[in-house]
């Protein structure tokens, strides 16, 4: 006996079809604000970078003499200071075999885990054998 | 007795749910279209400003001399006398310049960076005499008079005035 083919969609088929097609559109709908705060992550990263080698440029070009108080009157810059939410400068001043540098890492309030952005400019070598470690910490605001 | 076809309610049903999902897809469509093209405007703004932000720097560590005109251009004077101008120009959309005069003044290399539409920018001499600044900001959609930091760079002129450069030198 030949049975007959259904003609048309059952309910059940439309429904599945809805269901599928509404799941599709939630997900890329919650990827809109994930894109947006994955763009300003990488716009602040960038300010970030270019702010380390800003200081860097400023600390690397002043006499040796006026270099401790440099470092220690690190700020951020005050333009910045929207963008990164409480932004914290760390600064190092390290010489040993690996040479003279100054270290300077930022950090900031971020919505995720993430590792502070740290840059690393090399100095002329003093005496050989002094071994010298000096750090410090500034926030942003003065 | 069996039916046969479809009654008006079912097709007015099954007519307004296909509607609600057709405006829904065009709603999702229209959305992504739109983000990539604002996706696409934001990564060449970002490539432009990393290369601007390279040339910058390199221009003004080689700049013996730096002047900033009334109409915000940044003319810096190099050691064997060429000159690279820095301006921004609206024209032609929004872009920033770079144009290099060679010392005989004929020869000319011009090198764009385009911007985004509500990009500013600036340059200034704040601290030092020899220290230059470049502030690029742009204004935020729908908020009149906010702006937002895009690019701070820094550099100080004649940054390597001891240094020499010998080609072919062994080390």
């Amino acid at each position: 006996m030949k049975r007959k083919r259904a003609q048309g969609s059952a309910n059940i088929e439309v429904l599945v079809a809805a269901s599928l097609l509404l799941a599709v559109i939630g997900l890329l709908s919650s990827m809109v604000p994930r894109l947006g705060n994955v763009w300003k992550a990488s716009r602040n990263n960038q300010l970030a970078a270019h702010e380390l080698a800003n200081q860097l440029e400023l600390l690397t070009a002043i006499p040796e003499s006026q270099l401790s108080q440099a470092l220690e009157n690190l700020r951020v810059s005050t333009d910045l200071m929207d963008a990164l939410h409480n932004a914290v400068l760390r600064q190092q001043l390290l010489d040993d075999a690996s040479g003279r540098r100054i270290v300077l890492s930022i950090d900031w309030e971020r919505t995720v885990d993430a590792s502070p952005i740290t840059m690393v400019a090399w100095l002329p070598s003093q005496e050989k054998g002094s071994e010298l470690r000096k750090e410090g910490e500034t926030k942003g605001t003065p | 007795m069996k039916r046969n076809g479809i009654s008006l309610i079912e097709t007015m049903i099954a007519v307004s749910a296909s509607s609600l999902i057709f405006l829904l897809t065009i709603g999702v469509l229209h959305q992504t279209m739109r983000l990539s093209s604002k996706a696409k405007s934001r990564t060449d703004f970002h490539q432009s400003n990393t290369r601007l932000a390279k040339y910058f720097r390199d221009d003004v560590h080689q700049a013996m001399q730096m002047n900033l005109t009334d109409d915000g251009s940044l003319i810096l004077s190099l050691r064997n006398s060429a000159a690279i101008t820095y301006r921004m120009e609206r024209d032609t959309g929004s872009v920033v310049i770079r144009e290099v005069k060679s010392p005989s003044g004929e020869n000319r290399e011009q090198e764009v960076f385009r911007m985004l539409d509500t990009a500013r920018c600036e340059f200034k001499i704040k601290d030092s005499p020899d220290r230059v600044t470049l502030e690029l900001d742009s204004e935020i959609p729908g908020e009149v008079g906010l702006k937002r930091v895009e690019m701070r760079v820094t550099a100080t002129a004649n940054r390597w005035p001891k240094v020499t450069v010998q080609l072919g030198a062994k080390p």
